[in-house]
């Protein structure tokens, strides 16, 4: 006969064991695009899949991070991932710096200043959280163009360079900022300025690193603005650069599933580390990006 | 009212001007990168442009031939399919494991909730790849498909299977997404109903159809229309995938527009087609607005 706990016990591994299952159904396209990616070339298309390399091989990671490029089976040189890369951080970073400027500043001005106008202003940003990403497509790359900013980092960041989702985020935490604070620095005769750096700031830090953690894998994961922006492979982001890892005739799926696992392996790792933050994110604001 | 007043009433109400200053960048933003654009999409669909020549106004025209383009009918059935698809899908199976979670304890829920959501994290890019590599012809899920007797599917170039593989590759990326938020609003359920419930001796399932639904539905409705917002605009998954094909089975509203306007260069049609977009988003918005604004307990 099986006792009361016994039967807990047993509902728990089991629920384990489900779990266990599905995180692994989950996980299993990302978990095959790595194990392809650390297979020698002969075992890619075996017969029986295998899901541990018995020889696993670093040799593409090496191939594609080289500099002047990947060597294809066809002996080519095909496009400097490193530099896809890099123009992603580059990207991303400027995106998250800029947001978190622009956002904690107008997100101050709205939370604890005091003008004519505020609130319309504060609707109109949040209204134009509903303008859809097809709205404004064509004419920011006809604005980019008039720029001269095609193909350049100015291009890439530009629509992306602030947003609505961030200083809304903000406000709402700089509202939860006790008065006092404030009060007691207006009282030793700070200005606006040293209030916004000095009270407000240092205690923003989880609305901060919250926008930090969303801007940032949002930034780096952008597809459609950057094939609209660039053209030149000098210019390429990461998630671009995956579409010309794909050959026209044959593809080598080992060097594209390196590619895959290198672009994903930054966003997933600082999620990994702040994944606090990025889920307080969505609590605060429900919003998709 | 004289200079001496406006100084004292201004220091009474301590309105700080300097705020303006605060929210300069932010507004000079929205207002080229927002605001303006969406005006100028709305007047551009009524001209005919290729970026070399001058626009040309052709009233209605744009409109009237996207009203007779079998294309444009096939894009805009396909993005309603995959809307649904996606939806259905992601929504229920989301649900689903946001209950399942309320079982853990807290260090296995933050192992399982990360599992599920990196598939969000991963690009749709990658993830897209990921998934065009484990649907090729002798790969991973075809193999397992002849292991259980069944023969090989071609995914992406069956007309049939391709919308289907998109659907299942972008319901992948948002289950674990829309787990999250769901049972970020489970936890606000509070624990004596379900105590109150096993009294009256409901099982699991009872349970939760009788508790967590009911008390879920607004939840679920949001999610829903944030949810049909972000994936008729989808492009990357189908562009990645299948670029519209095989023959045309897979083209969606947001990737006509991009083919008409970067591949074809006719900024007025593509400016069009955009605009009917914004109008199936804005009448989505709508329905929001009038059917859940009264957020029943």
């Amino acid at each position: 006969m099986l006792s009361y706990s016994h039967y807990n016990l047993l509902k728990k591994i089991a629920m384990y064991v489900i779990l266990g299952i599905i995180s692994f159904i989950f996980l299993a396209p990302f978990l095959w695009a790595v194990s392809t990616s650390l297979k020698l070339p002969e075992d890619v298309f075996a017969k029986t899949p295998q899901w541990i390399p018995t020889p696993p091989t670093l040799e593409v990671y090496k191939n594609v991070l080289n500099p002047r490029g990947a060597i294809t089976a066809q002996g080519y040189y095909a496009d400097p991932f490193a530099l896809y890369l890099l123009n992603s951080f580059i990207v991303a970073i400027c995106v998250t710096a800029g947001n978190l400027v622009i956002g904690s500043l107008a997100a101050y001005g709205f939370s604890r200043l005091k003008f004519p106008g505020r609130d319309v202003l504060f609707t109109i940003a949040m209204v134009s959280l509903l303008i859809p990403i097809v709205a404004t497509l064509i004419p920011r790359f006809i604005i980019v163009r008039t720029f001269r900013w095609i193909d350049t980092y100015q291009g890439l960041i530009g629509p992306y360079i602030a947003g609505s989702a961030s200083t809304f985020l903000l406000r709402q935490y700089f509202l939860t900022i006790p008065m006092e604070l404030e009060e007691a620095a207006k009282i030793d005769g700070a200005s606006v300025w040293q209030r916004y750096w000095h009270v407000i700031l240092p205690n923003a830090v989880p609305a901060l690193l919250t926008v930090f953690i969303f801007m940032f894998i949002f930034s780096w994961n952008l597809f459609l603005w950057p094939l609209i922006v660039t053209s030149s492979k000098e210019m390429r982001v990461v998630t671009i650069g995956l579409v010309y890892m794909r050959g026209t005739v044959f593809t080598d799926y080992r060097i594209l599933m390196c590619g895959a696992v290198l672009s994903a392996l930054p966003a997933i790792i600082l999620f990994i580390f702040l994944q606090r933050y990025y889920l307080k994110g969505i609590a605060m604001t429900g919003l998709k990006f | 009212m004289s200079n001496f007043t406006l100084r004292k009433k201004k220091r009474r109400l301590g309105v700080e001007y300097v705020g303006y200053v605060f929210l300069l960048p932010f507004i000079i933003y929205l207002a080229v990168w927002k605001i303006f654009p969406m005006a100028y999409l709305s007047v551009l669909s009524f001209f005919k442009w290729d970026l070399i020549s001058s626009p040309e106004f052709v009233g209605l025209k744009n409109y009237i031939r996207l009203a007779h383009s079998e294309k444009y009918w096939a894009a805009f059935y396909h993005t309603f399919l995959y809307i649904g698809g996606v939806l259905v899908i992601s929504i229920s199976a989301a649900l689903l494991l946001a209950t399942l979670f309320k079982g853990l304890d807290v260090k296995g829920r933050t192992i399982f909730l990360t599992a599920i959501f990196i598939p969000y994290i991963i690009s749709e890019s990658a993830g897209g790849y990921m998934w065009m590599w484990m649907l090729e012809e002798g790969g991973l899920i075809n193999y397992y498909l002849t292991k259980l007797g069944f023969s090989p599917i071609h995914w992406l170039s069956t007309p049939k299977w391709a919308m289907f593989s998109i659907i299942m590759m972008s319901s992948w990326r948002l289950t674990g997404y829309n787990a999250v938020i769901f049972f970020i609003g489970l936890q606000s359920i509070p624990e004596i109903y379900y105590e109150a419930a096993k009294i009256d001796g409901a099982t699991g399932f009872k349970s939760f159809w009788h508790i967590t639904l009911p008390l879920v539905r607004p939840m679920m409705l949001y999610v829903l229309v944030m949810s049909m917002i972000v994936v008729s605009q989808a492009f990357t998954p189908i562009y990645v995938l299948t670029g519209g094909g095989p023959y045309g089975s897979t083209d969606v509203l947001l990737l006509r527009t991009y083919n008409m306007a970067f591949e074809n260069y006719q900024m007025g049609y593509a400016s069009a087609i955009s605009m009917t977009l914004c109008v199936i988003l804005m009448i989505i918005m709508y329905i929001q607005f009038k059917y859940l604004k009264p957020a029943e307990g």
